[in-house]
């Protein structure tokens, strides 16, 4: 030992500064690690987290627009529920049948025939159509037509013909068709409404 | 017994050494020392350099990593954000389709009555309508009038009305009844449901 550092101690300043060199050299080379390797998978990282910074932006745009169309969904159901309540959940053919009464009672015209038509299924509305004659009064006929057409649930005049009778005696021949509505059974997840019965 | 005299001049010609030659080795091995001190200046100084860097980056990975955990939780709600738009948007569009279908039943419910009432005004003295026909929007007019003039006005005024669109005199003829001259009429229009 004594000799290595007397060896050492006879070294020139040049050769010491060389020593030194050498010996961060070869320590820069096999030992130093300030982290360097580590760069490339920080810059992997950095990568991956602008792709989710971009992710999020899509994310916070898809959740606006969820909300929007939640409120506007919310919006529309309240007018829905609003609407629905013009047509009936159920109906049958007896409810129809005095609700034609009511209005024939009302207007004062004589029944000729009356003859439900079949059934037509819709997808969001079932319509019940049904074909009447009468005889009446002009007054009475249109009174009959008013009343059909402000029914609290909705009721639609499809079509109607007057024709006066010959000779005129202040009579009217009267054929109408009318139709209730009530709201289509629902259907089973995944049905495609195909808007109202033709 | 044994007598050790503690002089170091006294020590050293005891022992036959020479004191100062023992000073220069100790100087050199200082001096050596020295110089081994100075060659470790340079690893040591980046020893202590890459020390304190690698924490630094590692201390960044792991806060990147927190970063992109936390982001990659919140964005893989976008899934089933997704999906639940187009949920929404599906229900959407089926309660439009019902509003739709109700409003529909609803516009322009008391357009035929408000034509019945119209013919009923303006309906001219000498006149009578012998046929009234409603199919959905179609409308037809059957009637007689004493002159021709009558039926041009009852027909003017259908035109200037807003409840019917494309009036038009369908067909006019002169018809015997009870032993006078009339003219005998049909009138085809549509109904305007939007009013």
């Amino acid at each position: 030992m004594n000799n290595f550092l007397t060896r050492i101690a006879f070294l020139t300043t040049k050769q010491v500064a060389i020593f030194s060199l050498i010996a961060g050299g070869l320590f820069y080379y096999f030992m130093f690690d300030d982290g360097s390797s580590l760069e490339p998978q920080i810059v992997a990282l950095q990568g991956q987290l602008q792709e989710q910074e971009g992710k999020k932006l899509q994310t916070e745009n898809a959740l606006k627009k969820r909300d929007h169309l939640q409120d506007t969904l919310a919006n529309l159901t309240s007018k829905y529920e609003s609407l629905s309540r013009l047509v009936p959940i159920e109906m049958n053919s007896s409810e129809l049948n005095k609700q034609i009464d009511q209005l024939r009672k009302t207007s004062r015209i004589n029944q000729i025939s009356r003859k439900p038509l079949e059934i037509v299924k819709g997808t969001i509305l079932d319509e019940w159509p049904v074909e009447m004659k009468f005889v009446g009064a002009y007054n009475d006929v249109a009174q009959f037509i008013y009343q059909a057409s402000t029914t609290e649930k909705v009721m639609l005049v499809r079509k109607f013909k007057i024709i006066s009778s010959e000779p005129y005696d202040g009579r009217l021949n009267f054929e109408i068709s009318v139709s209730a509505f009530k709201l289509a059974e629902v259907k089973q997840a995944g049905a495609v409404p195909l808007g109202m019965p033709q | 017994m044994i007598k050790i005299n503690l002089r170091p001049d006294v020590a050293a010609s005891i022992e036959g050494a020479d004191p100062q030659g023992d000073i220069a080795d100790v100087e050199i091995q200082r001096k050596g020392l020295v110089h081994i001190l100075v060659m470790l200046i340079l690893p040591v100084a980046l020893y202590v350099y890459g020390a304190q860097a690698r924490p630094e980056k590692e201390q960044q990975i792991q806060t990147l990593n927190g970063q992109i955990a936390e982001l990659a939780a919140f964005n893989d709600k976008q899934v089933a954000i997704v999906t639940e738009i187009q949920k929404i948007e599906n229900d959407e569009k089926d309660v439009e389709k019902k509003i739709d279908a109700i409003s529909a039943l609803t516009q322009g419910r008391l357009v035929e009555i408000k034509v019945l009432d119209l013919l009923q005004t303006i309906i001219r003295d000498k006149m009578w309508i012998k046929l009234i026909e409603v199919d959905n929007s179609k409308v037809v007019i059957e009637g007689m009038a004493q002159t021709e003039m009558d039926v041009s006005l009852f027909l003017d005024d259908l035109t200037k009305n807003v409840l019917l669109r494309d009036v038009r005199l369908f067909e006019s003829q002169q018809e015997q009844y009870e032993g006078q001259n009339f003219s005998k009429f049909k009138i085809t229009a549509m109904l305007e449901k939007s009013k």
